[in-house]
């Protein structure tokens, strides 16, 4: 370690022991390092020395004129339930995103050029889980009817969850 | 002493900080009697000048009540202000870089009705020449500080000036352990070297005692 950060570190007391009984003793024959030590610890003096004036005696009450006026910090309540709905968004943008494409679908399946299918409840509920799958099954009924068991199927889907 | 004769206990910052988020503005006052001296005389040693010293520590304060919701206690509250105040200084210090203002220097002589006085009359007897050095000196010291950048300014007040620990600043500003023992280094190298003919140049009084 170079002398400026020995001589740093030995004023702020963070030497181990044993470095601190080395610096010491290289200080008696070091007029460098002892150079440095006496000028950086005369600049901290300096430093130290300058006055500041204190505040003004109305400080505190000026400070608490403008807090009454602030808006209030959230009660406990609200904030938890504030920090809740961020965790609760992107879940809400996910089901949001699903409920927009299963609109879209159904705006497209009751168009005069396709017929018009029903949703089974299994394939409304996977709506939530898997938006990109879902839209490929819809396409996939309206080609080949409602009869033709797709990828969305219940027993599939456990299937595959296994 | 309380009515049974045991110690009354003043709150903890964390038992004032409930009863601010409960509803009891007037709790704050307490926080603010607490901090409002460091606060103050840290934005001073930051930005070198009275107003806005006067102005960033409102500033803080009604930044610190306002998002109490934000501070968990898992540092204490002391840093919680600290990092607040260092922020709202570095904007300051910014913005007077961007639009540089008329601001009383903490060295200006003070306008009163028998005429201008010095803002701090040194606690001496000595000559007049040795008061013009000391102020000279003062002037300087702070003029070396400012000329630091905001990063390195902040380390060596919090340290040097106010004594917090190298953890403590860490939290605060929310830097590395290392990184505050390398900008402390820094900051008194350039210290050191900005004041150098006044360490090693400046007459000195009785007994090799500096002037200031």
């Amino acid at each position: 370690m170079d002398g400026q950060r020995l001589v740093s570190d030995y004023l702020d007391g963070r030497l181990a022991p044993q470095e601190r009984a080395s610096f010491e003793a290289r200080l008696v024959i070091d007029a460098d390092l002892a150079r440095e030590l006496e000028a950086m610890s005369a600049t901290l003096a300096l430093l130290r020395a300058l006055p500041t004036e204190a505040p003004p005696a109305d400080m505190a009450a000026r400070i608490m004129a403008e807090v009454r006026l602030a808006p209030a910090p959230a009660r406990r309540g609200s904030w938890a339930f504030w920090r809740a709905g961020l965790r609760l968004r992107p879940l809400l943008v996910t089901a949001a995103a699903a409920a927009a494409v299963f609109g879209l679908v159904l705006l497209n399946l009751g168009g005069s050029d396709g017929p018009n299918v029903r949703l089974s409840s299994s394939d409304e509920a996977f709506v939530g889980e898997c938006l990109v799958d879902y839209h490929l099954a819809a396409s996939d009924r309206y080609k080949h009817g409602p009869a033709t068991p797709g990828p969305t199927e219940p027993a599939n889907n456990a299937a595959q969850e296994d | 002493m309380s009515l049974t004769g045991a110690p009354l206990v003043e709150p903890t910052d964390l038992e004032l900080v409930e009863r601010v988020r409960s509803g009891d503005v007037e709790a704050f006052e307490g926080l603010v009697h607490r901090y409002q001296g460091r606060v103050y005389h840290h934005v001073q040693r930051m930005l070198g000048n009275a107003e806005d010293a006067e102005d960033v520590t409102q500033e803080v304060f009604v930044k610190v009540y306002s998002t109490l919701n934000q501070f968990r206690g898992q540092a204490s509250f002391q840093t919680w202000v600290y990092r607040v105040t260092a922020n709202l200084c570095v904007d300051r210090h910014r913005r007077r870089q961007r639009a540089p203002q008329v601001a009383r220097s903490l060295d200006a002589p003070l306008e009163t009705d028998d005429g201008e006085v010095e803002a701090e009359l040194p606690d001496r007897d000595g000559e007049p020449q040795q008061l013009l050095l000391a102020v000279e000196l003062r002037a300087r010291v702070r003029s070396a500080m400012l000329e630091l950048s905001d990063k390195l300014r902040a380390v060596i007040v919090m340290h040097d000036l106010e004594g917090l620990s190298y953890e403590e600043i860490a939290a605060a500003l929310g830097i590395p352990l290392g990184t505050v023992k390398s900008r402390l280094f820094h900051a008194r190298a350039a210290l050191k070297k900005a004041l150098e003919p006044y360490v090693r140049g400046t007459p000195r009084g009785e007994g090799g005692r500096w002037v200031a």
